[in-house]
C-alpha cells in the first residue's frame, strides 16, 4: 500500500463522528470554529503518525518523498480534512529546528509538535517592524542562564490557542537591523508574558498582541547563535514557501470548487463574465501548483530560489482575485449573513483582504523580485528590504 | 451639456455634506456598531429640507434634479451615513403620490434589483444580516412598484453616488495613514508603490463621477455604466485602503472596515456588476447603441 492510499484509508476510519464538525472546515480565516476539537484532531492525526510525514526518520517522521507529501496533502483536503492548527510548528519550526537545531532542541521540541499536543506561533513582527522587520525593538538579555525577554510582538496568529512562541529579539545592546539579533523559543504559559487579543474585521480574534515583561526562557533555548537570529528568521520562512504551499493549494481548490458549484447552482454560470474569471482563476490554479512542485525540492533545504520570491505575491494575488470572484458569484446575496454569521466564501474574501498583507507585502515582494531576483538597484531607503512572517 | 451645479445647487450639496460629517462623525458610528443609543437625524433632515430635495415645489420641496441628489448622496456615502436617508430622498420622495408628501414619508419602494430593504421602511419582514455592521435589513417583498423601473435608476445613480464617496473617504483615510505610518525611516507615502496606487483610486474616482452625473441627467446606458464604473471604483478603493494599511486595515478597532463593509453592501444593491455589465453588453452590441463620432452624449 502507497502512503497515499494508507492515510486515505485512515481518514476515512477516522474522520468520522465526534469530528465531522470539521469536515470542509479549512479556509483560513474559519479557525475561530470548534477551536477545542481541532485541537483534539490535532492530537488524534499526532497518534496515527500523520504529523511529520516528511520528516527524516531519526526525528520520528516517515522520511516521505515529495510525491508522497503531495499524496498526503491531497487525499487530506479530499477528504475534507480542517485547517491544521499545528501548521506553524509543524512546518515552519520544525523544519527549521531539524536544520539548524542542537539534538537536545530536536529532542526537547520535535515530539511535541510531532504528538499533536504542543502548538507553536510565530512572534516576529512588531508595533514598528512590519514590513521593516529588522527594525526589532523587543530585547532579550542574559542573566544567569536564562534570557530576559522585555518588548512587545503584534499580529501573533493563534498565540492564544499556542504554547510557545518563537521570538526574534534584539540581543546585542546598540544594535541596528539585521545584526544582533537571536532567535528565541518561548513557553508561553509564564508571568512575563501577558497575550491580548486583536479583533479582526471579520469579528473574530485570530491574531494578538504580545507583551513580554521580564519573560523567561533557558540559555540554550535559541536556534543559532546570538547574532544569527536574521539568518535562522529568514531560514524559516524558506520552509513557509515550502512544503506547506501544497496543503494551502488544496486549500484553494476545494475553494474553488465551492464557487464552481455555487455558479451553477445559482445561475452565475450562464454569465460570460462569470465563465471567464472561473476559467482564469483555474488555469492560476493549475500554475501556481506546477510552479511549487517544481520549486519544492529547492525549498526544503531552506533556500529561497528565485521562483520562491514570487509565490507569494502569486498566490496571495489570485486568492485576493478569487475572494472578490466569490462574491461577485453571490451577487446581491453577498451582502447578508445566513444565521448572522458569514459564509465560507463570506469568509474566504474577508480573509482573503489579508492574503496580500502578511508574511509580506505585494510591495514588500515586488522589491525583492526587483532588487533581489533581478538584481535591480535599492530603493533609496536606508536598511534594505526585508522579507517579512 | 454642462456638468457644472449652479451656485445654489453647489451651496445646497455643500451644506448637506457639512451637516453630515459634522453629525455623523466616526464617534457616532462606533456607537452604532456597539449597539449604544444615538442622536435621531431625522428631525434635522427634514428641518434642513434634506428630505425634500426632490419633492415639488408645491408640495414644499426643493424641486432640485436628480443630478443634485447625486451631488448629496455622495456626502451621504462619505460620512458613512447610515440612515436610509438616500433611499427616502432620492427614490421614495420623487416617485410618492401627491397627497403622500404632506407627511412623513417612511417606505421603501418594491423592486426585485433590491432584495432587502432597511427595516425602519417596511412593516415587517424577515430580518437579515448584513455584511455592514451598521446596516438594519429586512427581506423586502416580492413584486415590483409600479414606478419600480424609474426607481431602479433613481437606486443605481444614488448608489454609485455613495459607492465613490465611500472610496473618497477611504482615499483620504490612507492617505492620512500614509503620512503618519513610518517603516524604514520613513513615512510609507513616500514609498512610490504605497502613492501610486492611491493616486490610481483617486483618479479612478474622479473619472467615475462624471458618468455619474451624466446618468442622473440623461438616463439611458449612462445609468449602467455608472454602477459599473462606481462598482469597481469602490473595490479598487478598500483593496488599496486596506493594503495601505497594512495589519491595521485589517482590524475592527480600526474604522477603515466600517466604510470597507459599506462599499461591499453597495456594491450588490440595485443590481449587481454582472446585471449591469449585461445591459451595457447588450446596448453596445445588440444594435441599440448608436456608435462613432458625434454621440457624444449618448
Ligand atoms: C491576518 C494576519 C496575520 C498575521 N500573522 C502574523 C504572525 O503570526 N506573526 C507575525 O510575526 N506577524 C504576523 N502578521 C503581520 C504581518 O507580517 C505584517 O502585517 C506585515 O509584515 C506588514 O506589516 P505592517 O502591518 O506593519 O504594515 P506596514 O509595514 O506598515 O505597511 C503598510 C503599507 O506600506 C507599504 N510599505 C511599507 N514599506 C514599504 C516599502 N519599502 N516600499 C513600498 N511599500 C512599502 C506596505 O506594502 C503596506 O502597503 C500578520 C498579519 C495579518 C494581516
Amino acid at each position: 500500500m502507497t502512503l497515499r492510499e494508507e492515510f486515505s484509508q485512515w481518514m476515512t476510519e477516522n474522520f468520522r463522528g465526534e469530528y465531522e464538525c470539521l469536515r470542509g472546515r479549512a479556509t483560513p480565516g474559519d479557525e475561530d470554529a470548534f477551536p477545542g476539537k481541532r485541537l483534539e484532531w490535532e492530537r488524534e492525526l499526532g497518534k496515527a503518525g500523520w504529523i511529520g510525514v516528511g520528516w527524516p526518520k531519526e526525528y520520528g517522521g516517515r522520511g516521505a518523498s515529495l510525491d508522497d507529501i503531495v499524496g498526503f496533502n491531497e487525499e487530506y483536503a479530499a477528504h475534507g480534512g480542517p485547517g491544521r492548527a499545528g501548521h506553524i510548528g509543524e512546518t515552519l519550526l520544525a523544519p527549521t529546528i531539524i536544520a539548524f537545531g542542537t539534538e537536545d532542541q530536536k529532542a526537547k521540541y520535535l515530539p511535541g509538535i510531532k504528538a499533536g499536543t504542543e502548538f507553536w506561533c510565530q512572534g516576529y513582527s512588531e508595533p514598528n517592524a512590519g514590513s521593516d522587520l529588522s527594525n526589532i525593538k523587543t530585547k532579550a538579555r542574559l542573566e544567569n542562564g536564562q534570557w530576559i525577554i522585555e518588548g512587545q510582538k503584534i499580529w501573533t496568529s493563534l498565540a492564544m490557542d499556542s504554547d510557545y512562541i518563537f521570538v526574534v529579539a534584539r540581543a546585542e545592546e546598540g544594535s541596528v537591523g539585521r545584526h544582533g539579533l537571536v532567535f528565541l523559543l518561548v513557553k508561553l504559559d509564564q508571568a512575563g508574558i501577558e497575550i491580548r487579543p486583536i479583533k479582526q474585521m471579520s469579528g473574530t480574534a485570530e491574531f494578538n498582541e504580545v507583551f513580554f515583561d521580564g519573560a523567561v526562557c533557558e540559555q540554550e533555548d535559541i536556534i543559532g547563535g546570538v547574532g544569527e537570529g536574521w539568518k535562522i528568521a529568514m531560514a524559516l520562512l524558506g520552509f513557509e514557501r515550502g512544503a506547506s504551499t501544497l496543503g494551502q493549494q488544496m486549500t484553494f481548490a476545494d475553494e474553488f470548487r465551492q464557487i464552481v458549484e455555487l455558479a451553477k447552482k445559482n445561475g452565475a454560470s450562464q454569465n460570460p463574465l462569470i465563465r471567464q474569471r472561473i476559467a482564469k482563476a483555474y488555469a492560476g490554479l493549475k500554475i501556481m501548483r506546477f510552479t511549487a512542485l517544481r520549486t519544492l525540492e529547492a525549498a526544503e533545504t531552506g533556500e529561497l530560489t528565485k521562483e520562491g520570491y514570487m509565490s507569494k505575491i502569486y498566490w496571495a494575488s489570485w486568492h485576493r482575485d478569487l475572494g472578490e470572484l466569490a462574491m461577485d458569484v453571490m451577487g446581491a446575496s453577498a451582502e447578508t449573513l445566513e444565521d448572522g454569521e458569514f459564509n465560507k466564501l463570506q469568509k474566504l474574501f474577508l480573509f482573503s483582504r489579508s492574503d496580500t498583507i502578511y508574511g509580506g507585502t505585494n510591495q514588500i515582494q515586488r522589491n525583492i523580485i526587483a532588487e533581489r531576483a533581478l538584481g535591480m538597484p535599492k530603493e533609496p531607503r536606508g536598511g534594505g528590504t526585508v522579507i517579512k512572517g | 451639456m454642462d456638468f457644472r451645479f449652479t451656485e445654489g445647487q453647489q451651496d445646497l450639496i455643500d451644506a448637506a455634506k457639512a451637516f453630515f460629517d459634522g453629525e455623523n462623525t466616526i464617534e457616532r458610528m462606533r456607537k452604532t456598531v456597539a449597539g449604544e443609543q444615538v442622536s435621531n437625524l431625522w428631525p434635522q433632515f427634514a428641518q434642513l429640507g434634506l428630505l425634500g430635495i426632490m419633492a415639488p415645489e408645491s408640495a414644499g420641496g426643493l424641486e432640485q434634479p436628480l443630478v443634485v441628489m447625486a451631488g448629496i448622496a455622495e456626502a451621504a456615502g462619505y460620512a458613512g451615513v447610515s440612515e436610509p436617508y438616500v433611499e427616502i430622498a432620492g427614490i421614495t420622495v420623487p416617485h410618492a403620490k401627491k397627497g403622500e408628501l404632506s407627511g412623513p414619508i417612511q417606505r421603501a419602494m418594491l423592486s426585485d434589483l433590491r432584495p432587502y430593504i432597511d427595516a425602519s421602511l417596511a412593516e415587517s419582514g424577515e430580518v437579515v444580516n448584513s455584511i455592514d455592521p451598521l446596516r438594519n435589513l429586512v427581506k423586502a417583498k416580492d413584486g415590483n412598484d409600479e414606478n419600480a423601473e424609474s426607481a431602479n435608476v433613481h437606486g443605481a445613480i444614488l448608489t454609485a453616488a455613495q459607492l465613490i464617496g465611500l472610496s473618497q473617504r477611504m482615499v483620504d483615510m490612507s492617505v492620512v495613514y500614509a503620512k503618519d505610518r513610518h517603516q524604514f525611516g520613513k513615512p510609507i507615502g513616500s514609498f512610490q508603490a504605497v502613492k501610486h496606487q492611491l493616486a490610481n483610486v483617486y483618479t479612478q474616482i474622479e473619472f467615475t463621477r462624471p458618468i455619474i452625473h451624466l446618468a442622473a441627467i440623461k438616463g439611458g446606458a449612462a445609468v449602467h455604466n455608472a454602477k459599473v464604473a462606481a462598482i469597481d471604483t469602490a473595490m479598487l478603493a478598500s483593496e488599496t485602503a486596506i493594503q495601505v494599511h497594512g495589519g491595521m486595515g485589517y482590524t475592527y478597532e480600526v474604522d477603515l472596515h466600517l466604510f470597507m463593509k459599506r462599499a461591499w453592501a453597495l456594491c450588490g444593491e440595485w443590481g449587481d456588476r454582472n446585471y449591469h455589465m449585461k445591459r451595457l453588453e447588450d446596448y453596445v452590441l445588440n444594435g441599440d447603441a448608436e456608435l462613432g463620432p458625434g454621440q457624444t452624449f449618448n
